[in-house]
């Protein structure tokens, strides 16, 4: 009977792998169309051409502006893209698991608010670009740092706190950002604050592509190595404690991870909303509520989603439109659905 | 096996003890029932016992050892804890269910393996949960679910169960399952500390009843020590009958509204 039973089990494990497979293949794609599309198209032979003479000797068939179209516009902003799509959604996924609740995602900590009000003040303070990035970063971590203090004034319900904290602290940081942004010059300084919090792609430069390439997979890595013990804590801290689940430890390298991949991606390329709701959603759809299998699908599908998000920014119209405004676009009614399948199953 | 508590106190608020000088000792293959009005204590000695909460003084030891100062983990390998009602976050199998009573003897970077695979597969087994090995929990009815936390607690290897009113959400005939299921594991040798508010229940299947009133223990002894009209109407306060019908204990509320 054992047997049986394993035989089973694997072919589950079998059917998610497959998954798993379409989902990098479907990775692949979208990471070589996202290269080829966009107002200056460049076909798939040359392409591969132009990328592959970087690695072998290929007689150059194209011209200089080709190569700089591939290597110094597209690339960098490809893969950006990857990994804040990778690092949002993995953020949203770990955030639903600590708190026990599908419907939150990553501004539940206050991070992106905070992360937002470090860059416009920055901008205000006419700040440079560098020092900006990392007004971010901090604004981020100082929301989640005063969220947890919060927090820890109600222990005997530390989940509730820490969602009631984050969105105190995050009403807090729009009412703050709303004040930035009265004060700010109306000729120059508004405008530039506005589409820098609007959630674009556009102005990301390689040092915030080095950022996220090192945060996110670092976070991403750390949070692998944990995955059975984040699927225990979905039960709640009175069952994961009593299956011997540090509770603290786990919610702690949770939470700071999924922070980290936050402000980073809020820092390099404004508010992108709703990728870390809508991704997890449709990963636990395809391969179940296992960290084991969502982690790497997530990564997978939320890096796809936001190349393919981007690509269509830059090609849809003449003049781009700013990512945020999509994913808001896709992201919104999808919650809505969301929303109206819960209460059907209630 | 044993499991000694002494003198343990805890208080929420640093003025009123709801746990007040506890002291109990209990060995393998008991089957103890926990009795007390709501607010008792029942479910404050649990969360101490979990190291949910933080005992104010006293101790508490399984075989000699200090089980207060243990690792959570450490816990987990001796007490085991069965929820009234289990709500996860998001639905898993019975398979990946049974399969988190092995996290214990994991550690915090790694996933079950093999080994703890056969653990979860025997567990099903024993209470027959096979068939349902890839069904998700919540398609399952109440006294299935029930089961699934029983096969779930028994893969986590330890000797000591905690029950958390197993019968309150079930019908009855699942109620007298469970109840059969544990007495079943106390021959075992496994030990069982249950809380229930059904007295009759308590009366006829324990081997033995802890009464905590007030954050104190008012009584501990057997079924037929404690089954007495006028101490169980002292308890209660209200009128209570107890007999004995055909081995079996009723009580009949003398005071109706």
């Amino acid at each position: 009977m054992t047997t049986r039973i394993g035989a089973k089990t694997k072919e589950q494990d079998r059917k998610a792998d497959v998954v798993l497979l379409l989902l990098l293949v479907a990775f692949v794609a979208a990471f070589f169309v996202s290269f080829a599309l966009g107002r200056y198209p460049i076909g798939p032979t040359t392409l591969v051409k132009v990328l592959a003479s970087r690695i072998f000797d290929i007689e150059r068939t194209w011209t200089a502006q080709v190569e700089t179209v591939v290597f110094n516009i597209r690339l960098p902003r490809v893969l950006i893209g990857a990994f804040i799509g990778a690092g949002l959604s993995l953020s949203g996924l770990v955030y639903q698991g600590v708190f026990r609740n599908p419907m939150v995602s990553p501004d539940v900590l206050g991070s992106t608010s905070g992360a937002g009000v470090g860059s416009a003040l920055g901008i205000l303070l006419g700040m440079g670009y560098l020092a900006i990035s990392a007004m971010s970063f901090l604004g981020g971590l100082a929301a989640v740092v005063l969220v947890v203090m919060v927090a820890r004034r109600v222990p005997s319900q530390p989940v509730l706190g820490l969602v009631l904290a984050g969105i105190m602290i995050s009403s807090l940081f729009s009412s703050t950002l709303s004040f930035i942004k009265l004060v700010a010059d109306t000729d120059d300084v508004l405008p530039q604050i506005t589409y820098y919090l609007i959630g674009s792609l556009t102005s990301t430069r390689t040092s915030d592509l080095v950022g996220c390439a090192v945060i996110i997979s670092a976070s991403s890595i750390v949070l692998y190595m944990i995955r059975w013990q984040l699927n225990v804590m979905t039960l709640g801290e009175e069952e994961a404690t009593s299956l011997g689940v540090d509770t603290r430890l786990i919610r702690g390298i949770a939470i700071v991870g999924a922070t980290l991949m936050t402000a980073v991606s809020t820092a390099a390329a404004g508010m992108i909303g709703w990728v870390g709701l809508v991704i997890p959603h449709l990963v636990r759809m395809l391969v179940g509520a296992d960290y084991r299998h969502t982690i790497p699908a997530c990564l997978f599908l939320g890096s796809t989603f936001l190349m393919v998000v981007d690509t269509v920014s830059r090609t849809i119209t003449t003049s781009e439109i700013p990512i945020g405004i999509l994913t808001s676009f896709i992201g919104a009614p999808f919650f809505l659905y969301l929303i109206i399948r819960e209460g059907r199953r209630t | 096996m044993t499991l000694d508590i002494r003198s343990l106190t805890f208080s929420y608020d640093g003025k009123r003890n709801v746990l007040d000088d506890i002291s109990l000792s209990f060995e393998e293959g008991q089957f103890v029932v926990l009795l007390g009005r709501n607010g008792a204590g029942k479910t404050t000695l649990f969360r101490n016992l979990l190291g949910l909460l933080k005992a104010d003084g006293g101790s508490v030891h399984v075989d000699g050892r200090d089980f207060l100062s243990m690792s959570v983990r450490e816990r987990a390998g001796y007490m085991a804890y069965i929820p009234q009602e289990s709500h996860p976050g998001f639905s898993y199998s019975v398979i990946t269910s049974v399969l988190m009573g092995t996290t214990s003897s994991l550690s915090t970077l790694s996933c079950p393996g093999k080994k703890e695979m056969d653990r979860a597969y025997a567990a099903l087994e024993r209470f027959g949960l096979v068939p349902f090995a890839h069904r998700m929990v919540d398609s399952l009815s109440g006294g299935e679910r029930q089961l699934v936390l029983c096969a779930r607690a028994i893969a986590q290897g330890s000797r000591i169960l905690l029950f958390d009113e197993p019968t309150s959400s079930l019908d009855w005939a699942n109620q007298i399952r469970t109840l059969d299921t544990i007495r079943s594991l106390t021959r075992e040798g496994y030990l069982a500390i249950v809380s229930t508010h059904n007295l009759e229940q308590a009366l006829n299947w324990a081997t033995r009843l802890v009464l905590l009133k007030g954050g104190r223990v008012h009584a501990d002894g057997t079924s037929s020590e404690l089954a007495c009209s006028c101490f169980l109407s002292s308890f209660y306060d209200m009128d209570i009958r107890v007999e004995k019908l055909e081995g079996h204990y009723v009580c009949i509320p003398q005071e109706t509204v």
